[in-house]
């Protein structure tokens, strides 16, 4: 694997992705499918990760009353959901409805536009390194909702495909996408599995996800106001992606942390964290945006951010 | 019946043992004899050492002025070569090579070793592609921090090894440059002692090049920078690259990075003059096993050489010779 470590070099702390006013109405939504569906804590015990198949796995939170649990050897995160809640979670129509909606979608894209045509940069970039061109190939893009940036990737592609999620994905494809999906699998070596079919011999995965082994989702752990049932279900570790990759018979070629919120998630939060967490009570009040932006960076750089992209190739012969 | 390249190392200095311990890791090779001058080693005359062994490949990993002699009897024997740089002490030394290459049969291979680094390969990928837009001009520095015997080794005697810091270092810097925009002449170039008076061979060097359709290049290679320093910048008409540092044996050239941005003239970052940049680094050095690899795929599977090609050899050492001439 070419171990590399990607960072951004930013003016100051960026600002969140997420629209407040939609981002709290889905967090209601998802609530309250969420009151719908309990899992009760005595019925979710000895759970496995199911990245790296360890039974030694701990109580890590709770969550709108849904236990969160950390495997003690791969460090990822995961609430012992079964696979049909989440569907039915992510067919859930009020979400589906917001979010497929115009509005959402025009503020969507204005707050993302910039980091769609950085994404866009990476997939070219990283097709030009691993495969020796950068456009025209045949890409499955899985479980992207965004309007724009489907059109944004179907302009370099050769082929287009895009599906709502795993389930509905059945054409082969020389590149799949699979961004900030794998929180919605309860199996990832299943949904691995599943995409490593899809991939054509050399063809290249590209992922990213919210990671559990992040600097704000360990540091916040409930108190967080961006990880919620059943949005997120699976927050595999660094080390959990690169076991289960490789298990499924990936050659994981390179995995990054670029995530550059991690500092303000946490920032935003601190009042929720317990007064004896004194070092980032002091880190709050006396330092100021420059050092911050200084910590994210160090996080980004050490693969220490909750937010994670990776590359992966299907071994095989050639395309 | 092995079917292994069965391989000499004829010097076994620093190099040497880099090599050794290279072809170690791949696998495809059988090392069935080393020498030196030193004692130590299988054999002591690099000769000896190729008739007795009766290789099918030799690293050729001795000082300069030795190089031409074991390249072209290796070659007259029909054995594969891969040498290190410099190709020779000189222009002719190379020629020389190249008569050998030319009615021999063997694949001959030499170490432009940067390319095969982690960060180089990644330019490369970014020029290739032109997602930053095509190349319009690069600038190199490349530094060492010399040593209290700097004037005494054999790398500063103009008999072993035909010039200075141009030669040893500063050819790398050459080799990318022309890997990177295309063939280049010298437009000025100049060499100086300004610092070791003394020494009989340069401890800086100055060039700017060109290529015939205008992409310019600059150099400056150093044995008085002080510290060990590889810099690299690479402008587009739509992009920059940075590259800053390299991993070494001695890990003493700093991290290596290639940072990249895109020009931002509407400020859609948000500040003028300060564009988004995205920096990779680079934790380990697999350039030994890239090149290692591509020698023994050209040897053992028939594919064509892409790097240090007797034709990249004499390239660079008609720039360098190109250099030495302007400053004389």
């Amino acid at each position: 694997m070419l171990k590399a470590y990607s960072f951004t070099e930013n003016e100051g702390l960026s600002q969140r992705l997420n629209d407040k006013s939609f981002f709290s109405l889905e967090r209601q939504l998802a609530a309250e499918f969420v009151r719908q569906h309990h899992i009760s804590l005595s019925a979710a015990k000895n759970e496995k990760c199911p990245l790296c198949g360890s039974d030694e796995t701990d109580l890590f939170t709770a969550i709108d009353t849904i236990p969160f649990f950390r495997c003690d050897r791969c460090w990822s995160i995961f609430a012992p959901a079964e696979q049909s809640i989440v569907d039915e979670y992510r067919a859930y129509t009020p979400i589906t409805a917001l979010r497929s909606s115009d509005e959402y979608q025009e503020i969507a894209s204005v707050k993302r536009l910039k980091m769609w045509d950085e994404l866009v940069f990476w997939f070219k970039f990283r097709s030009a390194r691993y495969f020796g061109k950068s456009a025209n190939f045949s890409i499955l893009d899985i479980g992207n909702r965004y309007n724009v940036f489907r059109e944004m990737i179907k302009s370099f592609s050769s082929e287009y495909t895009a599906v709502s999620d795993l389930v509905q994905a059945n054409t082969e494809a020389e590149i799949v996408l699979f961004l900030t999906q794998i929180q919605y699998e309860t199996n990832p070596i299943q949904a691995f599995e599943k995409i490593y079919s899809l991939i054509k011999p050399n063809g290249l995965l590209f992922l990213s996800a919210r990671v559990g082994s992040g600097f704000d989702v360990l540091t916040l752990k409930g108190a967080t106001d961006t990880i919620y049932p059943f949005e997120h279900t699976t927050l595999p570790s660094i080390k959990g992606l690169q076991i289960s990759l490789e298990k499924t018979g990936f050659e994981l070629l390179e995995i990054t942390s670029p995530g550059n919120l991690d500092i303000r998630y946490v920032m935003e939060n601190i009042e929720k964290l317990p007064d004896d967490n004194l070092f980032l009570k002091y880190l709050s009040k006396n330092s100021d945006e420059s050092i911050l932006t200084e910590f994210q960076r160090f996080i980004q750089k050490s693969n220490l951010s909750s937010h994670a992209r990776l590359v992966a190739r299907k071994k095989g012969d050639t395309v | 019946m092995t079917n292994k390249i069965r391989t000499a190392i004829l010097g076994m200095g620093v190099m040497g043992k880099r090599r050794r311990d290279a072809i170690s890791r791949h696998g495809g090779f059988e090392l069935v004899g080393t020498c030196d001058v030193v004692p130590g080693y299988d054999f002591t005359d690099w000769k000896e050492c190729i008739d007795k062994t009766n290789p099918d490949a030799v690293f050729v990993c001795t000082i300069n002025s030795v190089i031409p002699d074991i390249v072209c009897y290796a070659i007259e024997q029909g054995i594969h070569v891969f040498s290190e740089k410099p190709p020779g002490r000189n222009l002719a030394d190379t020629l020389r090579m190249e008569d050998a290459y030319n009615t021999g049969n063997s694949i001959l291979k030499f170490g432009f070793n940067h390319r095969y680094h982690n960060s180089i390969i990644e330019a490369k990928t970014l020029i290739n592609s032109k997602l930053l837009g095509g190349v319009v001009c690069v600038r190199g520095i490349y530094g060492k921090a010399g040593n209290v015997d700097f004037t005494k080794e054999w790398r500063n005697n103009p008999e072993l090894s035909g010039g200075g810091i141009l030669l040893d270092q500063g050819i790398h810097m050459l080799d990318l440059m022309c890997w990177f925009l295309g063939d280049l002449t010298v437009e000025h170039g100049n060499v100086d002692r300004l610092v070791w008076r003394n020494m009989p061979t340069e401890d800086s060097a100055f060039a700017v090049l060109k290529t015939q359709d205008g992409k310019i290049a600059s150099l400056h290679s150093s044995a008085i920078q002080w510290k060990h320093k590889f810099d690299m910048d690479i402008i587009f008409t739509d992009g920059y690259i940075a590259l800053n540092g390299l991993l070494t044996g001695t890990r003493s050239y700093g991290e290596e990075r290639i940072t990249y941005y895109h020009k931002d003239l509407e400020i859609k970052d948000g500040k003028l003059g300060n564009p988004l940049e995205h920096t990779l680094c680079f934790d380990s050095d697999n350039s030994w096993d890239y090149e290692t690899a591509e020698f023994f795929d050209a040897v053992r599977n028939g594919k064509p050489l892409v790097n240090g090609t007797i034709a990249d050899a004499k390239r660079v050492m008609t720039l360098v010779e190109s250099i030495y001439e302007q400053s004389r």
